[in-house]
């Protein structure tokens, strides 16, 4: 049980907070076709995140938010510009400009020396959910024990902070994401601007890249914004009920996947690990292979 | 049964502010001008068909007047007021294939769009405002198909879900593009006679179209253009051969159609 | 990187034999990655292709698992390549099938296959990690590219398959033209569209599973999107601009290749695309086509002269 406490819960939390705030944000992507803005997110926040951990030499939550959010505002005025200055193809401005930044941000990392000791560019791909351990935890008493959650991993706290700021925000402007998504010039007609909600939505993929990344790593964000949506699209038709069932497949993905990488070697008696953040990456894919196989709203076949 | 419009309180003054007012208006795609110095100004009330070939501008004047697309020069004011601060008494309905078909919406959901201006930002839908939605999608014949998804409708379904939406809206002045093209007898007729009730109950609509045979049976008002203003005014004066002509560059029997 | 001679003296070919090799090599890639690029662009297959790259990462584990079961060396060339390559043709298959069979569209398609088949691949990585063999420090270099101890018989073999995929496309080269300009036309005209569009689809593969050695997985589409992107701005023309476009591929890697040699602790395929970053900002800038300044001074001229 307290092994359970210090090392299995926290990483499990981890690694489940951050698939549900990507989830959530993920189906604004996925309807309004930006699927590859979570990916891009992903990498060049990696660059504000260094130069601001370099610049303050502390990993504090502010300090991340701030040097990440500088990184994606930079990358989205060059990709601007690149596309309406320079005439660049819009997906040909974006993948330039997003693998630029992540070679800046690996070369950073290996020249600046943090590599390594705070971060690493396989935890940044990979995720390192496995070093979120919570090694105050004693027992079942400790989850009553203030001094004690204290200890909590600091990725908890920031993944609880982004998560509740992303759904608080979607609830507010529920109807407005949806009118924007749905039919921008009509949104516009009714005083409702598509380039405000357009700027939200990313800014709200960018928070989440920035609570989950050194958390959990870029590739567990991406499969996270995508799949839960994505498997949900192939249950419903309702908006709604979409956001609630992503919610339900990312927990899902988080504990079942956690919970394999755990148990699988085990159970075969094998003496391996399983990566967590890849394993709950590919869980999430496999709820979306089966719901494109069996759901019942996968859509009509297109005949192209 | 059209009780939710108010009465024309505009039209009661002694000089009635028109609905629309269009001066010099001209919009450019890339250095192409779409339109050129449009110039027209509305009547109160009525049904008002904007007639003219392909590539005429017609669309581009709608999108101008409701700043989807910058004018090059030139103003459009409803009811005496630039259109950003007008929003609450103009219902616009797009041409029909610019949405998301496979958006996760029903056709409730999106008359109840309408509605989303009146219900002010940051708050939700109440439950009022789904049976509100309900009474629009039943004034347009559609209230059985509430909760099918949006592209599960046929065209002309489709096309009076839009309409249901703009109904909602509860505007002065609607502006339709093209909303007769490629829908069934059914749809025709079901739009037809919600044009009139909102007619009578003393709004304005402006509807883009593009068959000259029926111009006559449906719209009280007309105005010609091709990249600039030819002609204006009631159908019975306006819609003569000779300013048909003037239009399209040929003469066009009335009864041809398209 | 504060003493600049050790990299004057490289990029001069004065350093050994073998490092020499090895920089015409990624040279040569880059080469092939900026021919094929250009069409990739065109075809709007750039981001397909970013899917592809990260594909290969659970063939190429699956690859060095093979090879060790079957009693060779895990880092043998052939069986990584061959993973890479069917891991990378499942995937792409993967995105046809999504965009062509469900209601999600391309780009949740590439998305998810991109995230789904890496991370299988990360799962796949780790349980190498902990298996009783040597080599598996050796895999890293797959993910984002080394040049540091790449034989001479490496990059031999890196210049003949770029070499191959110049010539492949050379003779094609207007019948791709001619579909990315436009298609509808090309198939009323009786061109296979589809099957030329499966071509540029098969060499963005080759040069992706090639490239995997020096530029990574995570990175390589960059050396497919940023070369051909700054090439449109010094010609209008799409001969001149494909050249254009190898030229600066080239360059990107052996300037990549070089620095990466003073520095051997720097991934390689990092600095490869921040040169070729660079070379798109220059080119925005004073292409002599379409560049900022170029366009600036013409309409000058052309306002003076009415």
């Amino acid at each position: 049980m307290t092994s359970f406490l210090q090392i299995d819960l926290p990483a499990m939390l981890v690694g489940t907070l951050a698939a549900l705030v990507c989830a959530l944000i993920g189906n604004f992507l996925v309807l309004t076709r930006q699927s590859m803005l979570g990916d891009a997110m992903g990498h060049v926040v990696l660059p504000g995140i260094v130069i601001a951990f370099v610049l303050a030499g502390t990993t504090a939550t502010w300090v991340m938010l701030t040097g990440a959010f500088a990184a994606a505002l930079f990358s989205a005025m060059l990709v601007e510009f690149l596309r309406r200055m320079a005439g660049v193809e819009p997906s040909a401005a974006l993948g330039a400009v997003f693998t630029a930044m992540f070679a800046l941000g690996v070369l950073l990392l290996e020249q600046s020396g943090v590599a390594r000791t705070t971060f690493d560019v396989h935890h940044i791909l990979f995720g390192n959910i496995e070093t979120a351990i919570w090694p105050a935890a004693a027992g079942i008493r400790s989850l009553f024990d203030l001094a004690a959650l204290a200890s909590l991993p600091p990725q908890l706290g920031r993944l609880a902070f982004g998560l509740v700021v992303v759904a608080l925000i979607i609830v507010l402007l529920f109807k407005e994401l949806r009118v924007v998504s749905f039919d921008p010039d009509f949104a516009r007609t009714i005083g409702i601007s598509p380039r405000m909600i357009g700027a939200l939505i990313v800014s709200l993929a960018a928070l989440a890249a920035v609570v989950s990344l050194s958390a959990v790593g870029v590739i567990l964000l991406v499969a996270m914004m995508v799949c839960p949506p994505a498997t949900a699209r192939m249950l419903t038709d309702d908006l709604r009920t979409q956001v609630l069932l992503s919610l339900l497949f990312a927990l899902a993905s988080g504990v079942f996947g956690y919970a394999i990488a755990v148990l699988l070697p085990l159970a075969f008696g094998y003496e391996i690990s399983l990566g967590a953040a890849g394993t709950i990456a590919v869980v999430a894919g496999l709820f979306q292979l089966a719901a494109m196989l069996f759901g019942p709203k996968r859509g009509i076949p297109r005949t192209a | 049964m059209l009780a939710p419009f108010p009465s024309n309180r505009v039209s009661s003054g002694i000089m009635p502010i028109p609905p629309l007012a269009i001066r010099d208006l001209s919009v450019q795609y890339g250095g192409r001008t779409a339109l050129e110095n449009f110039t027209w100004t509305a009547p109160e009330r009525g049904l008002v068909a904007i007639v003219g070939p392909n590539g005429a501008g017609k669309s581009s004047l709608l999108k101008a007047v409701l700043d989807l697309v910058p004018k090059a020069g030139g103003t459009a004011e409803i009811f005496g007021k630039p259109v950003s601060e007008q929003r609450d008494l103009l219902a616009y309905v797009p041409q029909r294939a610019s949405v998301d078909w496979d958006f996760p919406a029903t056709a409730a959901d999106v008359v109840a769009m309408g509605l989303y201006r009146r219900i002010g930002w940051l708050k939700p839908l109440r439950a009022a405002d789904h049976v509100s939605a309900k009474k629009y999608l039943d004034m347009v014949g559609l209230s059985e198909f509430a909760d099918r998804q949006i592209g599960a409708l046929s065209g002309g379904q489709q096309q009076r879900v839009f309409l249901a939406r703009a109904l909602a809206q509860a505007a002065k002045l609607f502006l339709l593009d093209e909303p007769f093209a490629g829908v069934d007898a059914v749809t025709e007729g079901v739009m037809t006679r919600v044009f009139r009730d909102l007619r009578d109950a003393g709004s304005l609509v402006i509807a883009v179209h593009h068959d000259l045979s029926s111009v006559k049976d449906i719209f009280d008002t007309v105005v010609l253009l091709n990249r600039e203003f030819i002609a204006g005014g009631p159908v019975a004066t306006t819609f003569t051969p000779d300013n048909i002509a003037r239009t399209y560059g040929v003469p066009l029997s009335l009864n041809s159609g398209q | 990187m504060t003493d600049l001679s050790p990299l004057v003296s490289i990029l001069l070919l004065q350093a050994g034999y073998n490092t020499i090799v090895v920089m015409l090599g990624a040279a040569a890639l880059g080469a092939a990655t900026g021919i094929v690029g250009v069409f990739a662009m065109l075809r709007r297959r750039a981001l397909v292709a970013d899917a592809v790259a990260h594909a290969t990462l659970p063939g190429v584990a699956l690859g060095f698992i093979v090879a060790v079961t079957l009693g060779f060396s895990g880092r043998s060339l052939p069986f990584l390549m061959v993973g890479a390559a069917l891991t990378a043709i499942l995937a792409a298959l993967s995105i046809q099938w999504i965009t062509n069979r469900t209601r999600l569209t391309e780009d949740t398609a590439i998305a998810s296959v991109l995230a789904t088949f890496f991370a299988l691949g990360i799962v796949l990585l780790t349980v190498i990690q902990t298996l009783k063999t040597g080599g598996q420090a050796g895999l890293d270099i797959y993910l984002l590219g080394a040049t540091a101890g790449m034989l001479r018989e490496e990059a031999i073999i890196l210049a003949l398959f770029s070499l191959v995929v110049a010539l492949a496309v050379a003779a094609i080269f207007k019948e791709l033209t001619l579909i990315s300009f436009d298609a509808d036309y090309a198939r009323a005209h009786g061109f296979p569209v589809r099957l030329l569009d499966l071509a540029i689809l098969a060499l963005v593969l080759a040069v992706v599973v090639i490239g995997l050695r020096v530029v990574g997985l995570v990175l390589i589409v960059a050396l497919l999107i940023t070369p051909p992107a700054a090439a449109r701005f010094w010609t209008n023309h799409t001969g001149y601009m494909t050249l254009i476009s190898a030229t600066i591929g080239a360059a990107s890697a052996y300037f990549g290749a070089a620095i990466s040699a003073v520095s051997p602790d720097t991934p390689t395929g990092a600095v490869i695309v921040l040169v070729a970053f660079t070379i798109l900002l220059f080119s925005v800038f004073f292409g002599s086509a379409r560049g900022i300044v170029v366009r600036a001074f013409g309409a000058r001229q052309w306002r003076g002269a009415s």
